[in-house]
């Protein structure tokens, strides 16, 4: 049997319009989904760029601040333009993103402005192309910029280089006894006494840290520590029973405790580089100098009429009263008439302006009638038996007067201030070495030093001190000595500084330098630079200590007992040694 | 035998034709449902994701650009922190469990919702210096934080469900430096 079956036309077109609709309604879903993940990749993209955009600005960031650092001097230098006002550098990355960084150093000199602005390009299809209308044609750009833009502002300052006492790479160790470190303020009277450290003024800044990260990266043993102590991250701090760190209040009964707060391990001090800017230069004379010291006498004194012109010093007004019987001549601006009563027997010279008379009497009884005016008062008659016996009645004996008394009160003023007097000694002294302003080179410093001026040393061969060697700082010198060599030492009577200011002396040791040691009973008033060394600071005998006064910045550094060290918190005030560092950091359109 | 089909039976509907018919008609109802169910499943899935993400992008676009220029964090709990913004103005996030919100407060009194269906947030303070030896690794903020945290750390978990849907969740991490400065 066949079977012979036939469609017609109409059931075929009807097969075909299915097809049709499935087709369409697969596609729709496929175009739809597509379409979704597009538009989700797309934002992704955007989303990439946009964070991106940070992390290229932030490296516009980090070419200025190092341009700060580097060439503050010559900010042009390295390839920066200047347009008049600000320097500018563009660089582009080998994908095509880009940064322009603009440092403003002209505004406002110590606290230049960086602008870092990135552009980041995101992938082709997440540009913000127009779309396909035709509303669009003609024009360049309808759908609006096609990178992303972000720009970020930072003001930076110059923060001083010398923020705390003592300053390691590596380990600290306070070995041994009488070992301790405080603060004082050299330009703050309150702080300080004639610009030296004063042990009746100290202060809670005798910081220690470390950078280190190990165990025991500082040991602070059984010293004293009147600051905060840091380490590195994770390094930790060993206190013995005697020792302590924190307030002098809070250490007074506290033994062998850190306070709360005044530890941290967080770290992470620049150590400067060391190297000598100079090779040539003056060499130090010798000769006699005569050698003009001040010193300042202060008097207290107290007068009734307020100096003129002021003291520098200040007046202190004190406010009294004085009380005089008669009205002062001229009367002053404020004047109080007190008035007290006095009884007197006889009438005063001259008469008051209001008189009490007062009468004195007393009861009597007599057997005859009194005389008029005799008495005061009734008269009582008293019988007895009928008749008359006596009268009683008050007798007149006297008279007494009341009257007003009149005094004056009125305000006083005294004024106290001091009197200072400089007092100059000359004196006429020897000295191997003299110094003046300017760059000097030289290969010892044995003997006496004196610095008159504004001076440079190098020393290639090294500082080494020892004997009665010394070192002075006239009274408005001051000095910069770079040392060479593999070692230095001073000794014998120290760095003497007689301005107070450790800032007047400082000593940076170069990185070839690896060992330091401050040794006898003579001292140090100055800041040593030493990131590259290992330091020693040996103290006197047991009966008295070695005081180091100013700054440490060192590799790493071992007390061996009897050593005070007092940080001059005036040099935090030396804006010029630190780097610039940022103190606002600002999102900008 | 020899049987001829009239033209009149050419046009009949035999049982074989119904049951052939019947078996392809429900052969595409069942593909087309099949799609049509994987189709708006995954829509709803991937739109409900894209709502999620948008939010979420959002949410720390506006975090890390606040905590970045921030001055200090001035109070922290595990699911809240308070800072001092760059205009200087306390800023607190928030995380709220009983509605699930991520809220924004101002010392100006202004409050925004920054995230809804937020399962969790936690917050994290480290200090600025990573450890040496690691990569992107920061001890943390504990003792005496106020002064020594550089680094926020937060993590949250948003997820979004439709009726009869999957489930769609986001987790966000990020590590903000704080930018500013602090004075130690």
């Amino acid at each position: 049997m066949r079977l012979i079956l036939r469609r017609t036309a109409r059931q075929a077109a009807a097969t075909l319009l299915t097809v049709l609709i499935i087709c369409s309604i697969l596609c729709a879903s496929v175009v739809g989904y597509l379409s979704l993940v597009e538009q989700q990749n797309l934002l992704s993209a955007r989303s990439q760029a946009w964070n991106m955009a940070i992390t290229i600005v932030e490296a516009g960031i980090e070419e200025g601040l190092q341009q700060l650092n580097s060439n503050f001097g010559d900010l042009s230098a390295n390839g920066w333009s200047f347009n008049g006002t600000t320097y500018s550098r563009t660089r582009t990355l080998p994908n095509g993103d880009s940064y322009t960084v603009t440092i403003d150093a002209t505004t406002t000199p110590n606290n230049p402005t960086v602008v870092a602005r990135a552009t980041v390009n995101p992938p082709q299809f997440a540009r913000s192309s127009p779309s396909t209308f035709f509303a669009t044609i003609g024009l360049d750009n309808p759908a609006g910029p096609t990178s992303v833009t972000r720009a970020v502002r930072v003001r930076t300052a110059r923060g001083s280089l010398f923020i705390k006492a003592l300053v390691a790479k590596h380990t600290i160790d306070l070995n041994g006894n009488n070992v301790m470190t405080d603060s004082f303020d050299s330009t703050d009277p309150a702080y300080s006494t004639n610009g030296h450290y004063d042990p009746s003024k100290t202060k809670d800044k005798g910081d220690v840290a470390s950078n280190d990260n190990i165990v025991n990266a500082v040991n602070v043993g059984n010293a004293n520590i009147y600051g905060h102590v840091a380490t590195g991250p994770g390094g930790t701090v060993a206190v013995g029973s005697q020792g302590g760190v924190g307030e002098h209040s809070w250490q007074a009964s506290h033994r062998g405790e850190i306070q709360p707060g005044w530890s941290s391990d967080d770290m992470n001090f620049t150590f400067p580089e060391t190297s000598t800017p100079f090779t040539t230069g003056f060499a130090p004379t010798n000769g006699n100098l005569i050698i003009a010291s001040y010193s300042l006498n202060s008097n207290a004194t107290t007068t009734t009429t307020c100096p003129s012109p002021l003291p520098a010093s200040g007046v202190t007004t004190n406010y009294g009263s004085v009380t005089v019987s008669t009205p002062p001549s001229p009367l002053p601006a404020s004047l109080t008439t007190n008035t007290s009563y006095t009884t007197a027997t006889g009438l005063p010279t001259p008469m008051p302006d209001s008189v009490v008379t007062n009468v004195i009497t007393t009861t009597t009884t007599t057997s005859g009638y009194p005389a008029d005016g005799t008495y005061l008062g009734g008269v009582t008659t008293n019988y007895h038996s009928h008749t008359i016996s006596s009268y009683t009645y008050s007798l007149i004996t006297g008279y007494t007067y009341t009257y007003p008394v009149y005094s004056y009160t009125y305000p006083s003023f005294t004024y106290t201030y001091s009197l200072y007097q400089t007092n100059v000694t000359y004196t006429t002294n020897h000295y191997d070495n003299i110094i003046g302003s300017g760059d000097y080179v030289a290969t010892n410093l044995h003997g006496s030093t004196i610095v008159l001026g504004n001076a440079r040393l190098s020393l290639p061969d090294g500082l080494s001190m020892s004997g009665n060697d010394t070192f002075t700082v006239a009274q408005g010198a001051s000095i910069k000595v770079y040392s060479g060599g593999t070692s230095s030492a001073v000794g014998g009577n120290g760095v003497i500084n007689p301005s107070g200011f450790a800032g007047n002396f400082v000593l940076y040791l170069a990185s070839t330098v690896t060992s330091f040691a401050l040794n006898g009973n003579g001292g140090f008033v100055g800041v040593l630079v030493a990131p590259d060394t290992d330091i020693s600071l040996n103290g006197g005998g047991s009966s008295s200590t070695t005081d180091f006064t100013g700054a440490m910045i060192v590799k790493s550094a071992k007390l061996n007992g009897h050593f005070n060290v007092h940080y001059d918190e005036a040099l935090e005030k030396m804006p010029s040694n630190g780097r610039f560092l940022i103190t606002a950091w600002d999102e900008i359109r | 035998m020899k049987i001829r089909l009239s033209p009149k039976s050419k046009g009949a509907w035999t049982l074989v034709e119904m049951s052939v018919a019947v078996g392809l008609f429900s052969m595409s109802a069942v593909v087309l449902a099949t799609l049509y169910t994987f189709s708006t499943r995954s829509f709803a899935a991937m739109a409900n994701y894209a709502v999620l993400d948008q939010n979420n992008r959002q949410a720390m676009d506006q975090l890390t650009y606040e905590i970045r220029q921030a001055r200090e964090v001035s109070d922290y709990t595990s699911n809240s922190i308070t800072i001092l913004n760059g205009d200087g103005m306390g800023v607190t996030y928030r995380f709220v469990p009983q509605t699930k919100q991520m809220v924004r407060t101002d010392s100006d009194g202004n409050r925004k919702v920054l995230l809804n269906n937020c399962n969790l947030l936690s917050f994290n303070l480290f200090q600025r210096n990573p450890i040496n030896g690691t990569f992107d690794e920061y001890p943390a903020a504990t003792n005496n934080w106020q002064q020594t945290v550089k680094v926020v750390q937060l993590t949250w978990k948003t997820s979004r469900s439709l009726p009869g849907l999957l489930n769609s969740e986001n987790v966000q991490t990020a590590r903000i430096v704080i930018r500013k400065q602090q004075n130690h």
